[in-house]
């Protein structure tokens, strides 16, 4: 049906280079999301797979067709753009049903599609209003009307939720995904939002300066991080990092004696999560109590740990001083290549 | 919003008032010499007329031709279809020229805009005995279509500059929304951008029609058969060297100002409405 890959592809605007030997292999039916911070090069790709840009190099693959040099308009895929992009003189309904009236469809199937449609977003009695007198919201579920209602193979969505307040984002997050078991098309979700990218995504692909940094799922991710990069995107409060030598059985940060769970020759960076560290009575290192916050049901204590700084998740209900000297040592850690930043075994 | 206080309202409506009064006053001058009886230039502050009389008028319209065909409807004919000729062309051409310009890189467009700012360079007596030749040449001088065209295309540039000022405010996202949900160029350009565009039609419709309407210099030295002269050379005649028909001169600029009313009035919607869209994000 609709696996979407993409081989080697570049973009260069001029001679800026934007996306640079993209490799990507979506499944049918997944729900993937590019995540990057702003201007690496996301709404590029995601502009990619519509045909609203042309690629430079490399090909574009949707179903079984080679879609490089095919038009958007053939490309059967749908996307919602950042901004919504309604039809400003067009009510609701018309909006959801232009897709269908240039394909000239008939009457009572572009009513049914439309009505379907605007009953799975619920947005049924806006159907007569322009989108001018709809709010934020409102515009968002119609523009992502605008785009099931023709149930394409493909959904491409601009950080669809960015221009939403913090609780609406949340419902439409779990809206999505509901949407996408209703759907079962394939989703491709650009956000710049490591919480989105985490909970909707079966795999996320992280995009620095229009290279592909690690594809997996959120969990791979998480817990193996491919370089530094992905190490200090992914997480919050960020993974701890600092330069370590290692000396057999020995390993130094700093002057500093640790602990770390498989030691290994060499300089390198050590990464280890907030989650990892654990403060116990009877540890090896010790740190002093710098900042704690607390968030209600989770907790970090800010360490100082000789001129390095250590940052804990603690349980919000043990009590700590500031200035208290605590004991820790690390769960899990990780190595990075301190040169090239890529993940060390 | 909160209501602005009385004293500012008062002070608001009394510097209207007074701007109202200073536009209008010199139209109501013009009222009262159209159906004042005599051809006199007519002192005098008062705006009101001391007599009615609809001779002026009777004048004005009322002129018949050597044939004995009614002189005065040709004219205002020719002045209507000119116009609304000019304004049409002028549109239809400069819409489709500034969408091109807005939208799409092609070798030549900044030539071709550089170009357009030229045509507009020259004052319409410079040009306006080239022209007489040139229409000579093609013997479409005393016609309709010769002065269509002159016309059009001093108005074509500056059509296309508004109108792509207009285009260029327009998000490309909607035309892309437009192209993913399976619209051609030309079905967007019908479906989306024209709607869209409506109030800058409007306007450049308005403004092409107007100054066809008023045109004076070119129609003077391109017409000289008085069945094929506008609006604007026929009342040229009540003023010359040896005496101006003031009542008649009067009557006419009122009667030539009456179509225009009509148009504005007839397009303001779209303007009103114009402002408003300008709200919405796309
Ligand atoms: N049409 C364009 N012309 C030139 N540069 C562009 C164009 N579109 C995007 N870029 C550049 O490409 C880079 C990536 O842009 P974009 O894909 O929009 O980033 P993101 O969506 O990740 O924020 C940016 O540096 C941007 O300035
Ligand atoms: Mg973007």
């Amino acid at each position: 049906m609709a696996r979407i890959r993409l081989d080697a592809v570049q973009k260069r605007f001029g001679a800026t280079r934007v996306l640079d030997r993209v490799d990507l292999d979506v499944a049918d039916g997944e729900y993937i999301v590019l995540l990057g911070r702003s201007g690496c090069g996301k709404s590029t790709l995601l502009r990619c797979i519509a045909g609203l840009e042309e690629v430079s190099e490399g090909r574009v693959h949707i179903g079984d067709r080679d879609v490089t040099d095919v038009s958007p308009r053939d490309r059967d895929v749908a996307m919602v753009f950042q901004s919504y992009a309604l039809y400003p003189h067009m009510t609701v309904a018309r909006n959801l049903a232009f897709a269908l009236e240039i394909r000239s469809r008939p009457r009572a199937e572009i009513d049914a599609a439309v009505k379907d449609a605007a009953d799975l977003l619920d947005i049924a009695h806006l159907l007569d209003r322009l989108p001018a007198q709809l709010s934020g919201g409102q515009r968002q579920r119609v523009a992502m009307g605008r785009a099931i209602v023709r149930r394409p193979a493909v959904f491409l969505f601009d950080e669809p939720l960015s221009n939403l307040d913090a609780s609406l984002r949340h419902h439409m997050r779990l809206e999505l995904k509901r949407l996408h078991k209703r759907l079962r098309g394939t989703f491709v979700h650009v956000t710049h939002d490591q919480v989105e990218a985490m909970t909707l995504g079966d795999r996320m692909v992280l995009l620095d300066g229009g290279v592909v940094q690690q594809v997996g799922s959120p969990r791979d991710v998480y817990e193996t991080p491919a370089n530094l990069f992905v190490a200090k995107f992914i997480g919050s409060p960020q993974m701890n990092l600092w330069e370590a030598q290692g000396h057999g059985a020995h390993t130094r940060v700093q002057g500093v004696d640790v602990d770390v769970p498989v030691p290994a020759d060499g300089k390198y960076t050590l990464g280890v999560r907030p989650n990892d560290v654990r403060i116990e009575a009877g540890a090896p290192m010790t740190a002093k109590v710098e900042i704690i916050e607390a968030l209600g049901d989770e907790a970090f204590v800010h360490l100082l740990w000789g001129e390095q700084r250590v940052v804990a998740r603690v349980d919000p209900r043990t009590a700590y001083d500031v200035g208290e000297d605590v004991r820790f040592t690390f769960g899990r850690a990780h190595r990075f290549d301190t040169t090239t930043g890529s993940r060390l075994p | 919003m909160r209501a602005p206080s009385v004293p500012v309202q008062v002070v608001v409506h009394a510097a209207l008032i007074v701007f109202t009064a200073l536009t209008l006053y010199p139209i109501l001058w013009v009222v009262r010499m159209s159906v004042s009886p005599g051809q006199g230039f007519q002192s005098g502050l008062s705006p009101i007329p001391e007599h009615v009389s609809g001779e002026h008028f009777r004048a004005v319209m009322g002129t018949v031709a050597a044939d004995g065909s009614w002189l005065f409807a040709h004219q205002l004919l020719n002045s209507i279809i000119v116009s609304c000729a000019t304004a049409a062309v002028g549109v239809a051409l400069a819409t489709t020229a500034a969408y091109a310009l807005s939208r799409f890189r092609f070798p030549g467009r900044e030539a071709g805009m550089d170009a357009f700012l030229v045509t507009q360079m020259f004052p319409s007596v410079v040009v306006a005995v080239p022209l007489y030749v040139l229409l000579d040449t093609c013997g479409l001088l005393d016609s309709t279509v010769g002065l269509v065209l002159v016309y059009a295309a001093t108005s074509v540039p500056f059509s296309t500059f508004t109108l792509k000022g207009f285009f260029d405010t327009l998000p490309r996202e909607l035309e892309e929304a437009a192209l993913l949900d399976g619209a051609s160029r030309l079905q967007t350009f019908v479906r989306i951008i024209l709607p869209l565009a409506r109030p800058a039609l409007a306007v450049t419709f308005l403004f092409s029609f107007m100054t066809a309407w008023n045109e004076f210099v070119l129609a003077n030295t391109l017409l000289s058969d008085p069945r094929a002269w506008t609006l604007p050379v026929v009342l040229q005649r009540y003023v010359d060297d040896y005496g101006t028909q003031w009542g008649n001169f009067a009557a006419g600029s009122i009667l030539v100002s009456i179509p225009v009313v009509v148009l504005f009035f007839a397009l303001q919607r779209h303007f009103v409405e114009g402002l408003t869209a300008g709200a919405v994000k796309g």
